[in-house]
């Protein structure tokens, strides 16, 4: 029989396993024992490991130590175990594992994991970036009224470009903080993918509302696309950085998305009943090239906008 | 000899105006009054203006800015009078006019033999030596002669423009002729011994209601609303009857010249040397507006026309000008919280008589108080160019709903290509 005892960090994570092919295990600061504990606060002959020979049970037993043993942090002096019992002596957090206790089967691998290789290349997020910061340059020229110099923009674009590698980048160090691989190239790409679909989505939404018009519900609309964009996004991350089951995926990427899209949601649609001297419409203008609708004559619109009276009678009410 | 009669009459004339100033201020001063709007709550003074006797029953005239307080918060405030000889009492509403500012107020207890003004029959001529007297800012009252220049042109709400130095609280005193009739009201200043004063057909007007009653605390924003409601439909009705004279602003033939008393400005960035685009603005507006009280004026009109022209630029670049040109237009009266709702806007693609296609966004917000009055506020931007295109604004404050839509209408349809 073997006793095999798992050294654990303060948070109870997994550091170390010892492996022991006899039926007791003396544990304490001594170098006689079995298992030399460095910690000040472990007594030189502190517990005292054994399997009970009749039942088979593993069972600690404390060498009149002075600071005790902890099981699931309640003193004994003397106890049997049970799978996933925590015992803590001195400083120091153990695990006692029974090696006759069958492991769960092993997980299968995720078919997502092997589609998502092609993340793992540095040459698209060479592509990638330069295609993000095409964009950022394009659209500043656009935006420019005077004459436009290229070595002015840069530096602002480029330092836009890092800010967004800061979401990839936390995510590898958080990765091999819990000793994973840090998937750095592929949290990149997805960063820098992400923000692709997101320009391309904005400048579709231009050309949407300036070609049809629609009302106050199309904001809503973005608002979901927008939600359901940012909340795969971040599981995707998850996904890539930690081995985690799923279910603790989805709830994390949940809430994480609520934290961000909450506030979001307060301030572009729950915030109405504020006073603003100013009217707020919209202004997109788009060359008569993504001019694809056909336009109203005027009689039509002044129709139309008999709306607006009763609207605002009944705003006049509440 | 002769200069020496010359300047023997020059004197004489100047101690003529200095001896009817005197006279007029010893004579009349027993029927100016200062007026004043007591806070309830601090028992003390929130605002001051002046005032004038009328007639024997105690009718007082001021502005109706001086009483605007009292008549938006009637529980809030009462209105006292205070006379030259320190005595004081209450005053009661009993009617105003918010178009031209006056406010008719009546003494509630008088005594035997009151003084009082008259008020002339015709204005004065041209040139004409007049006196405005009031109370500027609570020092006492003064005298300050002035000369009569006529009715102030390009303007909708009549003004008497006067030379001579009108000051804060001497709005509602009375301005005599020679012979001590009233022929205006101390209004407004435009610095520099420019004021504006109520003329004598307005002040008339108010001046016949003097026999009526009290007026009854809840008809007074009913007053109002009727009061506006008239005058919108006048306005609108002057504006929309005179042609609209057109002349071309670039590729554009706008409407330039809508109606005498809208006075019109123009600019452009040609001097501005590095702009890769040209902006030609034009724009027009009624220079005078109703106030109604501290935070809310209506009766405004704005209307601007902004030609944009990008040939450097390219569509991309110049669409984003274009678009960002049409930002961040605002009301063009003031208005707070509660007196109006907020902006309820209408947007749309438009294509009108003349094949102009235009974006058209038509922003309204209703008053509170005041059923069927809406500030209404359009711009517009054509979309057959390239690289060039025409911006189209209005606002109108407190018009009636078919003011608006109708007046709409035309200045959409009144947009054409050269």
């Amino acid at each position: 029989m073997a006793i095999v005892l798992e050294l654990l960090s303060r948070k109870n994570i997994p550091l170390k396993h010892y492996k022991f092919e006899q039926d007791y295990v003396c544990v304490g600061r001594d170098f006689n024992n079995d298992l030399r504990l460095d910690d000040p606060y472990v007594c030189p002959s502190h517990m005292l490991v054994a399997i009970d020979p009749e039942s088979g049970l593993l069972m600690v037993n404390d060498c009149q130590s002075t600071n005790g043993i902890k099981i699931n942090n309640k003193f004994v002096t003397q106890a049997t175990l049970s799978p996933n019992d925590v015992i803590k002596i001195g400083r120091t957090h153990l695990r006692i594992i029974d090696t006759k206790a069958p492991l769960p089967r092993a997980m299968p691998l995720s078919e997502l994991e092997e589609n998502l290789n092609w993340l793992n290349k540095a040459f698209l997020a060479v592509c990638l970036s330069f295609l993000c910061i095409s964009y950022l340059l394009l659209s500043e020229y656009i935006d420019s009224v005077k004459e436009f110099k290229l070595i002015a923009v840069l530096p602002a674009q480029l330092g836009q470009l890092a800010l967004f590698s800061l979401w990839p980048l936390s995510f590898a160090i958080l990765a091999k903080v819990v000793k994973k691989e840090s998937h750095i190239v592929n949290q990149i790409n997805l960063t820098l993918l992400i923000t692709l679909v997101f320009y391309v989505l904005s400048l579709l939404q231009k050309i949407v509302v300036f070609n049809v018009n629609p009302g106050a519900w199309f904001a809503f609309i973005e608002f979901v696309i927008f939600g359901i964009l940012l909340s795969g996004f971040i599981w995707l991350s998850l996904f890539i950085a930690f081995h985690q089951a799923t279910k603790r995926r989805n709830i994390i990427a949940l809430s994480l998305s609520f934290l961000i899209l909450a506030p979001l949601f307060t301030f572009g649609f729950l915030n109405t009943g504020e006073f603003d001297s100013s009217p707020n419409y919209d202004a997109t203008l788009l060359a008569p090239a993504y001019n694809f609708t056909k336009a109203f004559e005027t009689e039509k619109f002044i129709d139309n906008s008999q709306r607006l009276f009763s609207k605002l009678d009944k705003m006049k009410k509440d | 000899m002769r200069r020496f009669l010359v300047l023997l009459f020059i004197f004489s004339a100047h101690a003529q105006s200095q001896q009817t100033a005197q006279n007029l201020f010893s004579h009349y001063q027993s029927a100016l009054y200062q007026i004043r709007i007591i806070e309830l709550e601090s028992g003390n003074k929130s605002s001051i203006g002046s005032g004038f006797q009328i007639d024997q029953q105690g009718n007082i005239l001021t502005n109706y800015h001086v009483v605007s307080e009292y008549v938006f918060t009637p529980e809030k405030y009462r209105i006292e009078y205070l006379s030259n000889d320190g005595s004081n009492g209450t005053l009661a509403l009993i009617n105003f006019d918010v178009v031209n500012d006056l406010a008719l107020v009546r003494k509630t207890s008088t005594t035997e033999n009151e003084d009082t003004f008259n008020i002339a029959n015709e204005l004065p001529g041209q040139g004409e030596t007049i006196y405005s007297l009031g109370n500027p800012h609570d020092l006492g009252m003064i005298v300050v002669p002035g000369t009569f220049n006529g009715i102030k042109k390009n303007s909708f709400y009549q003004r008497i423009h006067f030379t001579g130095a009108i000051n804060p609280g001497m709005s509602g005193g009375p301005v005599v002729n020679a012979l001590g009739e009233v022929v205006g009201v101390n209004v407004a200043t435009a610095g520099n011994q420019i004021g504006f004063l109520i003329p004598l057909n307005k002040v008339q007007r108010l001046a016949a209601k003097h026999q009526d009653e009290i007026l009854a605390i809840d008809q007074f924003k009913n007053n109002i609303q009727q009061q506006l409601m008239a005058n919108q439909a006048e306005i609108i009705t002057q504006l929309q009857n005179t042609t609209w004279q057109k002349s071309s602003l670039g590729e554009a033939s706008v409407p330039t010249k809508i109606g005498e008393f809208l006075s019109c400005w123009g600019d452009s960035n040609t001097n501005d040397n590095e702009a890769l685009f040209l902006s030609v603005e034009n724009r027009c507006r009624l220079d005078e507006q109703i106030f109604l009280n501290g935070g809310l004026r209506t009766g405004g009109i704005e209307l601007e026309f902004e030609w944009l022209s990008g040939k450097e630029l390219g569509q991309h670049r110049f669409y984003s000008l274009y678009s960002k040109s049409l930002v961040g237009a605002g009301a063009g009266n003031m208005a707070t919280k509660t007196d109006v709702t907020n902006y309820q806007c209408e947007h749309n693609k438009v294509i009108n008589i003349h094949q102009v296609n235009s974006k058209t966004i038509l922003c309204l917000r209703a008053y509170k108080e005041f059923d069927g009055l809406y500030d209404v506020l359009f711009i517009g931007a054509t979309l057959d160019h390239d690289q060039q295109g025409l911006i189209s604004h209005f606002t109108l404050a407190g018009v009636a709903k078919d003011s608006a839509l109708s007046f709409t209408k035309q200045f959409m349809d009144a947009v054409a290509w050269q």
